[in-house]
């Protein structure tokens, strides 16, 4: 302990006897630490720590699986099957997204609520501030009216009244009573499976149906017993879902279940994007290593003479590594410290620049496991850039080291420092490489045609009351002419319309529709996406005619039902024949069945999941022979389409006072938030691959700058020989060139193998896309060019008189 | 062959200027070996890097053949050097990561010399030093003595008209030191021009003429004769 002491005191003393060196190295190292705490950080938040709820890891998610994709929702019937028939399960419970407006405390407001069923409180764990869960009997459609608010609703509406309970509120027109308030810790349930942070909760009014079967709007969480394992849920499952597929072909014979954990589930929609951020950090501090330990080496060199002499006065050469690595991990350690204050603020951007993509980030904090991260890491990087240069120092020899005026012969050190140079060149190859992909494909995305105009359009959401709007009825219809025509007489408008489901706005529409001609098997109808749409919608929104014509006013309830499809539907069902006049059945309003509807028009796609997504068949129906409430309004205007918002809502005021609106937006904010997660990630491993090249291009001008302080006499010589400035400065750069092309060649090497493994994250743009590769290796060659040019200049100024009196 | 008038060299300091070479006049001929002489810090370093165009910061007047140096920037200066001077050093100063032949290579690939002529340079001076058999080995598998022919070597492989010697013998014993005073005799005898530094009187011996350097003045020039007119200093010492 005395020994490791006098080291650390030794070491202590070394570091601030060479301020500039200790203050390079401590940043370069907060640098690589503060990014790996700061990503480690959200890796935390997002992947490993345990979720807030009660026995988590006993909490699954069933997923229906249907057509290639392995989280689909699933139909009240579905899951009531699977609960009633499963032993596995000590509960499995339905949740979906609702929202409502609020009316009569304060302004209306359109607020995000949960619906829920029987059983979903105790399956999570809570524990009532006031009040009690949903009881069984009003999960039934007519006796449901009654919701649970969360704390902070009842914080914020009600200002906390104890007596709320029982206290009866408008909702959509409709009234409800609130029955309890969640405690004020009740966790959401992840943003990868509700839309918003849900307000309140209302009961999930519906029943068992086997008409319903396909209705699969629904998600599913279910708490297993103890000691069923996953594996054994999910073979439980399987039984009873080929049991349902004899029973219901058309449901079930092209649709499994899958179970997964909820934190696996959390962790899978992440994890890609993730591992890539976690690689990069890898490398950004394998770099950060690479330069403290060239550091280390040009101070070994200067330091030979001392440790000879404590060799000589009888010094181990165990003694005398370990002294070299307490010194290593006192930098590391110092580097720890800044890098946890860098963490801090790196943390808080990553938040910022994050939360949209991942509200889970809001909140983040350094717990005890990252805190334990950056001391494993500090430790360990302090021994992984120390032990080199403690091996070097620990085998000087001691006749050559104490002969006066000896030089260094360091040949060791010198072919380790161009191994580092070559390994930090291709390192920032690597992550550049990762960078300028994303980057591609990010450019790639915003270079995909919607499908429709997005500048200059302003979009919110109108959910009109079932209770005072049926749908179905004149009174949506009525609402929305008033309301669209009213908007489009303002100044500065130019077109207004409606659109049931928003493109790109991250909802969904798919309804079963049988064109004509076809018969399809069980699970073989296709499910193309459905816009109920206002005439006007079309026009706003730039969406171009392909054949046919657009839908018209006079497209409304008194005349035979017409519909438009889009580009691929038409193809898809009609290839080579002219699609007007033809007819598709799309399911109405209600259970009726659904009438037939003549095509008259065929549209371009447009892009509905996500400007990656593939191209997919849509129908449009006019909203005049449909009549649903909920509607978003999108408004094209001559200018700044925000400065218009609140006159748009004045006019829905002057419809209708209680009405509310909501998620009031740009188009070209909408597209950008749909691409939010992306420019997250390229951010990301942006901001990392620049810090790696910086760090490497400060490597590299350090080792050479060392390799010409080095190499003053040689110069010297050189000169007095006749070497012109330009012999000198071909000589260096030329070593320079070697080191760069030696590190681009294992750069390309490496990202070549790693890039694969990002495929995932790529659109429109290979894993080995040339063009990428030869941008960044022309660019990271310029960068290390400038690096090698800087050193090999100052070479050629080397006075050569003092040079030959160097010794 | 050189003719310095007026030279002079300080060096700024914190405290002022501290004169290295006062108002040196000197001319050297053709076929001349001159010995300067003088106490550490004297200046005679300073006046050889002076004649070998390795330093620029003197004032004064400095021909060399028909060329006057004072007039010449850096660049043409460094050609002079490259194409009529060769060095040898107290320290050798052979480039330790290069072999023998690629040490006497080093100055030839600064000029606009062929590769297969360089190697028939090269190889000529190997054998005319004969150190061919050493000519793979690196310098810090050569004794001193062998070190500095290979460093006389190198100064003469370009054929130079004048080599300038800085204490050549100072890191050899004697009998080493006797071979390469021979060695330089050879070559003044076959026509190069030779300055060396020395505080040796017997390799002295070994020149024709000797200027002794005191605080960077020439303290041995004849009566009457101040610093104000071109001289020929020194007594032939045979």
């Amino acid at each position: 302990m005395d020994k490791l002491a006098h080291d650390l005191r030794f070491g202590f003393r070394m570091l601030v006897k060479n301020p500039a060196f200790a203050i390079v190295a401590v940043l370069t190292l907060a640098l690589g630490i503060g990014a790996n705490t700061a990503i480690f950080s959200v890796v935390n938040a997002a992947l490993l720590r345990a979720l807030p709820y009660k026995d988590p890891d006993r909490l699954v998610l069933l997923w229906s699986n249907e057509s290639g994709d392995d989280r689909d929702q699933v139909s009240y019937t579905d899951v009531d099957d699977y609960r009633t028939q499963s032993k596995s399960f000590e509960n499995l419970v339905t949740f979906g997204d609702w929202s409502a407006t609020f009316t009569g405390e304060g302004d209306p407001a359109r607020i995000p609520a949960m619906q829920v069923s029987d059983g979903y409180f105790s399956l999570m764990g809570a524990k009532f501030a006031l009040g009690r869960e949903f009881l069984p009997q009003e999960q039934i459609d007519g006796r449901d009216q009654v919701i649970i608010l969360t704390y902070g609703l009842w914080q914020r509406r009600f200002s906390g009244d104890p007596q709320v309970i029982g206290k009866q509120i408008t909702l959509s027109g409709k009234p409800y009573t609130i029955v309890g308030v969640t405690p004020q810790d009740f966790p959401m349930l992840p943003s990868t499976l509700v839309d918003g942070p849900a307000q309140f909760y209302r009961p999930e009014a519906d029943k068992h149906n086997d008409k319903e079967r396909l209705s699969r709007h629904l998600r599913a969480i279910g708490r297993l017993k103890p000691g069923v394992t996953l594996a054994r849920a999910q073979a439980d499952l399987e039984v009873i879902n080929r049991r349902l597929a004899q029973q219901y072909p058309d449901a079930y014979a092209t649709t499994g279940v899958r179970l997964v954990k909820l934190q696996d589930d959390i962790a899978a929609r992440l994890r890609p994007a993730l591992l890539v951020l976690l690689g990069a950090i890898g490398f950004l501090l394998l770099i950060a290593c690479a330069n403290v330990s060239n550091l280390l080496l040009a101070r070994a060199t200067v330091r030979e003479k001392e440790i000879a002499i404590r060799a000589a006065l009888g010094a181990s050469r165990w003694r005398l590594a370990r002294q070299a690595l307490t010194e290593s991990l006192l930098l590391a350690l110092c580097g720890g410290a800044l890098g946890v204050l860098l963490a801090l603020w790196g943390t808080g951007l990553v938040v910022a620049v994050g939360s949209k993509v991942l509200p889970e980030l809001v909140g983040v904090t350094m717990d005890v496991r990252v805190l334990a991260f950056t001391a494993a890491i500090s430790v360990l990087t302090g021994l992984l850039f120390g032990l080199f240069p403690a091996l070097q120092l620990s085998t000087v020899t001691l006749h050559d080291s104490l002969k006066e005026g000896a030089r260094s012969s360091g040949s060791a050190h010198g072919q380790f420092r161009k191994v580092l140079a070559v390994s930090e060149i291709a390192l920032s190859l690597v992550l550049l490489a990762g960078a300028g992909l994303l980057l591609r494909t990010f450019a790639k995305i915003r270079d995909v045609d919607p499908g429709f105009r997005y500048d200059h359009i302003l979009t919110m959401d109108i959910g009109l009351p079932s209770a005072k709007y049926p749908a179905g009825t004149a009174k949506p219809l009525a609402f929305y002419r008033e309301l669209l025509g009213r908007i489009s007489a303002l100044p500065g408008v130019e077109s207004a319309g409606a659109v049931s489901i928003l493109p790109l706005g991250g909802n969904f529409d798919t309804a079963g529709i049988e064109p004509e001609g076809f018969a399809f098997g069980p699970g073989q109808m296709p499910y193309p996406e459905r816009y109920m749409v206002t005439p006007g919608y079309l026009h706003a929104l730039g969406i171009r005619l392909v054949r046919g014509r657009l839908l018209t006013d006079a497209d409304n309830e008194n005349v035979p039902l017409v519909v438009l499809v889009s580009e691929t539907a038409a193809q898809r069902w009609w290839p080579n024949q002219n699609p007007i006049g033809r007819h598709i059945k799309a399911p109405g309003f209600d259970d009726s069945p659904p009438p037939w509807r003549m095509v008259v028009g065929v549209v371009q796609d447009v892009k509905q999941a996500g400007l990656d997504a593939p191209r997919t068949m849509q129908v449009y129906l006019p909203h005049a022979q449909y009549r649903n409430g909920y509607m978003t309004l999108v408004v094209r205007t001559k200018s700044d389409p925000l400065s218009l918002a609140g006159e748009v809502r004045q006019q829905v005021r002057q419809v209708d006072p209680d009405q509310a609106v909501s998620n009031i937006a740009t188009m070209d904010q909408v597209l950008s938030d749909s691409i939010a997660s992306r420019r997250f990630t390229t951010v990301l491993l942006g901001t990392l691959a620049a810090l790696g090249v910086l760090l490497a291009s400060v490597g590299v001008y350090g080792i050479l700058s060392y390799g010409v302080a080095q190499r003053t006499r040689e110069i010297g010589i050189r000169m007095a020989l006749g070497a012109a400035p330009t012999d000198v400065l071909s000589l260096f750069l030329g070593q320079g060139l070697k080191l760069l092309l030696a590190g681009v060649v294992a750069g390309m090497l490496a990202a070549l193998a790693l890039t694969r493994l990002m495929k995932g994250l790529l659109f429109g743009v290979s894993a080995s896309d040339p063009a990428t590769f030869a941008g960044i290796a022309l660019f990271l060659g310029g960068v290390a060019l400038l690096a090698c040019f800087l050193p090999a200049r100052a070479a050629t100024r080397v006075d050569p008189m003092v040079a030959l009196r160097h010794d | 062959m050189i003719q310095l008038r007026n030279i002079e060299r300080l060096y700024k300091t914190g405290a002022g200027a501290t004169y290295v070479l006062r108002r040196i006049n000197l001319e050297i001929r053709q076929g001349d070996f001159v010995t300067v002489m003088g106490p550490s810090g004297a200046g005679k370093s300073t006046l050889l890097s002076i004649l070998g165009m390795l330093d620029d910061a003197w004032t004064g007047e400095y021909h060399f053949l028909d060329h006057a140096v004072h007039k010449l920037d850096r660049k043409k200066r460094a050609d002079l050097n490259r194409q009529y001077i060769g060095f040898v050093f107290q320290s050798y100063h052979l480039l330790d990561s290069l072999t023998v032949y690629e040490n006497l290579d080093v100055p030839l690939s600064y000029r606009n010399i062929s590769r297969a002529q360089r190697a028939s340079m090269v190889a000529e001076a190997l054998d005319r030093f004969q150190i061919v058999g050493k000519k793979d080995l690196y310098p810090s598998q050569l004794s001193g003595g062998q070190q500095q022919l290979v460093g006389v070597a190198r100064a003469v492989v370009g054929n130079p008209k004048l080599i300038l010697a800085d204490e050549p013998t100072g890191n050899l014993h004697s009998s080493q030191a006797k071979e390469i005073m021979e060695l330089f005799k050879r070559l003044n005898d076959q026509g190069t021009t030779i300055v060396q530094v020395t505080h040796s009187e017997v390799n002295a011996a070994c020149g024709n003429r000797t200027i002794q350097l005191f605080d960077g003045w020439i303290t041995n020039e004849p009566k009457g004769e101040p610093n104000n007119a071109p001289a020929v200093v020194g007594q032939p010492q045979r």
